[in-house]
């Protein structure tokens, strides 16, 4: 690899330099799915409507905070870094998949699921599919961005799918389990390279321009 | 004739090392700002000044400047005519490792 590309790298990379996406995104995450668990487990559903609540509100409130202490930890530090937003086609295309899949898992659901709920074979189904695809797109981040940091989640996010399918998990209980054990590590990740960060990088006396 | 035939001299205001890396951080994002670009290059505030103020000159950078909060930010984004000019730096790179391999 030439100097070139390995710039470009670190410049993609440089959103997770600093680990604040994974932590605010993990305590997220983890706020979503405790509640989640608990309702399959206690079978009080207010929890998991508090769940999804929980994440109508908190994922765009989470973003606003990561650009917030971004502000004030990482663009003092080493700078600041904006990066190319989807065009509106590209953006399109994204909600048209992500309709056509709900469109799909509603008629699995129908057709198969039982009583029109996410239990059931297609739930489980889906709870398995879905964790091996949050496995496999941390595994390629990692890779592409030479984060090994990103393999821990990965693997965790793997074996939470491992256990999912082997103990014959339901949907809600399995993914609230998934989304609570995929918050945890990534808080976990998120504030060692956050640590690590500030260590390496003093706050400059002067703030630069 | 000198058996080295390559797809003409290299575009002198992206050769300089310091130079290319900027245009390697800004054809990856949208703009990077003063501190982001002195931590890559390894410049300091006056040499990063005059590089950037080069790559302007040749109309391959657009410089802005705002404020946020109270702090002034300088930014640092790729022009068009720059895109093509650092695609075309990195096929005459291309064309010479393939004409001395």
């Amino acid at each position: 690899m030439n100097e070139i590309e390995r710039t470009q790298r670190r410049t993609r990379g440089y959103w997770y330099r600093d680990g604040i996406a994974e932590l605010v995104g993990g305590v997220a995450l983890a706020l979503v799915g405790v509640p989640l668990m608990a309702s399959a487990r206690t079978g009080f559903e207010m929890l998991s409507t508090i769940a999804l609540m929980g994440m109508i509100l908190l994922f765009p409130a989470s973003a606003k905070v990561v650009r917030l202490l971004k502000d004030r930890i990482t663009h003092t530090r080493t700078g600041y870094v904006k990066y190319p937003q989807p065009t509106m086609s590209k953006r399109r295309k994204i909600m048209l998949a992500s309709l056509f899949l709900a469109i799909a898992i509603a008629m699995l659901v129908a057709l198969w699921g039982d009583e029109y709920t996410l239990e059931g074979v297609v739930g489980k189904a889906l709870l398995i599919g879905s964790g091996a695809g949050m496995a496999v797109a941390f595994t390629i981040r990692a890779i592409k961005l030479r984060m090994p940091r990103m393999f821990i989640i990965a693997v965790a996010t793997a074996a939470v799918t491992g256990v999912n399918g082997f103990a014959g998990a339901g949907f809600t209980e399995g993914f609230g389990l998934l989304l609570a054990i995929l918050g945890a590590t990534s808080v976990i990740t998120g504030a060692v390279t956050l640590i690590t960060y500030i260590q390496r990088h003093p706050k400059p006396s002067v703030e630069a321009s | 004739m000198s058996g080295f035939e390559f797809a003409g001299d290299p575009d002198r205001v992206i050769h300089e090392p310091a130079r290319l890396k900027i245009m390697a951080v800004l054809s990856v994002a949208e703009s990077a700002d003063f501190t982001y670009l002195m931590g890559e290059t390894s410049l300091t505030r006056g040499n990063l000044s005059v590089q950037l103020t080069r790559l302007q000159d040749a109309g391959y950078i657009d410089i802005a400047k705002e404020f946020v909060g109270r702090s002034p930010r300088t930014t640092a984004s790729m022009t068009p005519e720059g895109a093509r000019a650092f695609e075309a730096y990195r096929d005459y790179l291309a064309s010479l490792l393939k004409a001395t391999s």
